[in-house]
């Protein structure tokens, strides 16, 4: 692990390079494309089925049978499906879902499919659906809002202040450099999160949001605990004939990281395998949020650290001679 | 601290988190297993939880302009008249309606949905041009009013151009009520118990001129509306007000409508002036107020568009389940538990007795926030897969920290001190850089509360989870370290440290 961070430390431009790239790739398909909005919030088709009678188990697994039958025959792939009930549950709704994209022509020819059987169900005497009364119909749904009033700009808005914040707090307990590398890696996380959930494409709700602070949260504090590492260990007279490259290493606590990282990579996908499908997609972003905060906190910022710290090293020892004339002269 | 001593404690301080991650977690069960008689039933911290749309479904319904139906009604109606046997009435019930996708538009020119169009021989409907405008413009006031209410969730989808879905999480309160006031449009008005119209009448300005805005407000668990008007306003007001006190009956109000539709209607002794061109009618729920307050206000700035809803009762509001399935609470609660059970059991076989403490820690993690999640509401804490994401960076973050103090001990030991001066200088070394990661997480989250919806919602179990992460990693972890430490024989054999001595035999 130590050598692969060294290796990867003194690469830190490729992957300097490597973030830019995807962010830019990320905002061009952003303004082209905008995210891959979930079938839940975004426009669909539906085929629902009303079936104002009393229900049981025997004419709830019919009706479901034959619409996924009708629709497979179709040859058209439902995203997702759910029932919903009216009037104190006396009628009864199967509402399944496909993409805005899919052919209303087949969506058609499923219904009418569908219309016969349940006809034909109608009137025999020993099937569940005898005498009921059932239909069916074919709807186009354009969503035109799912979001709180001034939810994106406010989120951003939050995202930016909770940077600030960071950067204040690191900037007085680790000084202003450490504060600015705090606050911008907080940023970049956030940003590198976006762009790869758009380039990846994966399927968003409202709540992906809460991904990208996820993002951001993670990455200030990890950034934050280690610019007290480096400070710490810079200050430590055992690592004064060190390089700064090395002290960043150190400072890094690779063991104790690697866990948190596992764990909390191991918990989230955890969460997202044993739960349901909205769910399992937020952790897919919550995965790419724990992606792009290992990037920028452990491949990207140990690097520029150490530059840095460089720089700061020779100021101070600049700073340093100078006194050393002035004083020489006073001598004189 | 004495062995003994540090034995009570801990037998106590089990028997506390024990409890606590029992009345969180354990899940319902009727109280008669242990009293035949009780119709009781235990029910955890859990079941108060309010859950997001994707967790726990919500309500939708669909609003139909007048002369719109949906092609479902259209066949029920036809099966009827077919039933009958009456064909004349059929055929002019068919052609009485145009079909347009999943609906059927009225061909009543009184209604102006629709104009005929002879194309060649063909004739065909088109939709006119004000529905299409009216209806656009009632899509937005909608829009306005969903907005305007601030909801963490809601969706309103156009359905086949000519209909209106909307849908509100189960979590909201009064979302029946709520989904039916915002079905109201027409022109904002005012009339009397008899529904004769008192405001506007011939010669008055617009409304807008009279009325400047309805406000929910809340004080101290009071709730009302406060009514801003002119000058002109306030002297209508008035008015009405000794006309209805008048009335012998005792019965009259003041209506404050959307068209036909009854909004707001207290009794004249329930109007009153607080101060100049502000009056206030109490309300007995905050978000009916909120509702009513958002109704009013968007009917006076949009007007009579022209579009008016079919009533929707409620029989017509759809009840839905969580979209991909009734076990997805379940499912998350699984999840999340196995998580806390792999972050329990895990320190305890790599650290011995130190991780028994970050056990201790990590149950009374466990307890305190999901307790603080059911009871620190006023109904704005919706739990979503979101709170599931913070819920476990606290817990593996408090986790790790209490690992680095490990570590940090584990270095002072190998450099031949004592345990006990190890475990005080590797607390020292590490809680500064704890501190700054839980302080810039709390700040993080406070920052946080600048976003709206379900991201307000997030931040504060952000806040709950980080500060309970905070308390424990910082001193809940020590504590019970010390006191297992006290009550251990071999200090070594607690941490799993090898001793020295131990190396040379």
């Amino acid at each position: 692990m130590n050598k692969f961070l060294h290796k990867v430390m003194g690469k830190w431009k490729l992957v300097a390079i490597v973030v830019s790239v995807l962010l830019v790739l990320g905002a061009v398909m952003q303004a082209l494309f905008g995210f891959n909005v979930a079938p839940t919030v975004g426009d669909v088709k539906t085929l629902t089925v009303r079936y104002e009678s009393n229900i049981n188990e025997k004419s709830d697994a019919l009706i479901e049978e034959l619409c996924e039958t009708k629709i497979r025959d179709a040859d058209i792939m439902e995203k997702y499906h759910f029932t919903s009930n009216l009037s104190g549950e006396k009628v009864h709704e199967y509402v399944y879902t496909f993409s805005a994209e899919v052919d209303g022509e087949k969506l058609e020819v499923a219904k009418t499919a569908l219309v016969t059987a349940f006809n034909a169900e109608k009137v025999k005497e020993d099937s569940p659906l005898f005498n009921s009364f059932i239909y069916v119909s074919v709807n186009e749904v354009k969503a035109v809002a799912t979001l709180a009033n001034g939810f994106v700009w406010r989120a951003f808005l939050a995202l930016g202040v909770l940077c600030i914040g960071a950067f204040a707090y690191s900037a007085i307990r680790h000084g202003v450099n450490s504060g600015i590398m705090t606050a911008v890696s907080g940023l970049l996380s956030v940003g590198l999160a976006i762009a790869l959930t758009t380039i990846v494409r994966i399927p968003v709700t409202g709540s992906v949001a809460y991904t990208f602070a996820f993002a951001g949260l993670l990455t200030v504090s990890v950034v934050s605990l280690f610019m007290g590492n480096v400070k710490k260990a810079l200050k430590d007279p055992e690592n004064a004939e060190k390089t700064e490259e090395d002290v960043v290493l150190q400072a890094l606590d690779q063991k104790g990281m690697s866990y948190f990282v596992v764990a909390l990579l191991v918990g989230i996908v955890l969460l997202g395998a044993i739960a349901v499908t909205p769910i399992a997609w937020l952790a897919v972003s919550a995965v790419v949020a724990l992606v792009s905060s290992v990037v920028v906190s452990f491949l990207l910022l140990p690097g520029i650290c150490a530059v840095v710290k460089k720089v700061e090293k020779k100021a101070k020892d600049r700073k340093g001679k100078y006194q050393g004339k002035k004083k020489e002269v006073k001598a004189e | 601290m004495g062995k003994k001593k540090s034995v009570v404690l801990l037998a106590l301080i089990t028997i506390v988190i024990l409890v606590f991650c029992a009345i969180s977690a354990i899940p319902s069960f009727p109280l008669s297993v242990f009293d035949k008689d009780s119709v009781k039933v235990w029910n955890p911290a859990s079941e108060q939880y309010e859950f997001d749309a994707d967790l726990s479904g919500g309500y939708y319904t669909l609003y139909y302009p007048e002369g719109v139906i949906s092609s479902m009604e259209y066949d029920a109606n036809l099966e009827e008249l077919e039933v009958k046997g009456d064909t004349e009435e059929t055929q002019e019930y068919v052609s009485s309606y145009h079909k347009h996708k999943g609906l059927y538009l009225s061909t009543d020119e009184d209604l102006a949905i629709l104009d005929k169009v002879t194309d060649g021989e063909e004739e065909t409907y088109v939709v006119t041009e004000t529905f299409l405008e009216g209806f656009e413009q009632t899509v937005k006031m909608i829009k306005d009013r969903f907005s305007a209410c601030g909801y963490s969730y809601y969706r309103i989808s156009v359905v086949d151009d000519y209909a209106i879905k909307v849908e509100l999480p189960k979590s909201e309160n009064q979302s029946i009520v709520v989904l039916s006031y915002f079905s109201y449009t027409g022109e904002f008005n005012v009339a009397d118990s008899s529904g004769t119209k008192l405001f506007p009448v011939k010669g008055d300005d617009a409304p807008s001129a009279y009325f400047k805005e309805f406000k929910a407000k809340k004080k101290n668990d009071v709730f009302y509306i406060e009514i801003r008007t002119t000058d002109a306003g306030s002297e209508k007001l008035k008015k009405m007000k000794t006309d209805a006190s008048a009335d012998q009956s005792g019965s009259a109000t003041i209506n404050f409508r959307v068209g036909e539709n009854q909004v707001l209607n207290p009794a004249p002794s329930y109007l009153e002036e607080q101060t100049d061109n502000v009056w206030v009618v109490a309300m007995t729920d905050y978000t009916v107020a909120k509702a009513v307050a958002v109704t009013l206000n968007t009917a006076i700035a949009y007007g009579d568009l022209g579009i008016t809803f079919e009533k929707v009762d409620n029989n017509d509001y759809a009840i839905y389940g969580a979209v991909y399935g009734g076990n997805a609470k379940n499912l998350l609660f699984t999840a999340v538990l196995i998580a806390v059970l792999a972050i329990v059991v895990l320190p305890i076989l790599k650290m011995g007795g130190f991780g028994v403490a970050m056990a201790y820690s990590t149950l009374t993690y466990f307890g305190v926030t999901t307790f603080c999640f059911a009871f620190i509401t006023e109904s704005v804490l919706e739990v979503s897969a979101g709170t599931a994401l913070v819920f476990l960076l606290g817990m593996i973050f408090s986790a790790f920290l209490s690992m680095r103090s490990y570590e940090a001990i584990k270095k002072e030991v190998s450099l031949g001190k004592t345990v006990e001066s190890s475990v005080k200088i590797g607390f020292k070394k590490t809680i500064l850089g704890a501190i700054d990661a839980l302080a810039v997480l709390a700040l993080g989250s406070v920052a946080l509360l600048i976003g709206t919806g379900g991201f307000w919602a997030l931040a504060i179990e952000a806040l709950v989870c980080f500060v309970t992460a905070a308390f424990c990693a910082l001193l809940w972890t020590r504590v019970i370290s010390y006191l297992l430490m006290s009550a251990s024989k071999d200090k070594y054999k607690y941490f799993r440290f090898v001793r020295e001595d131990d190396d040379d035999e």
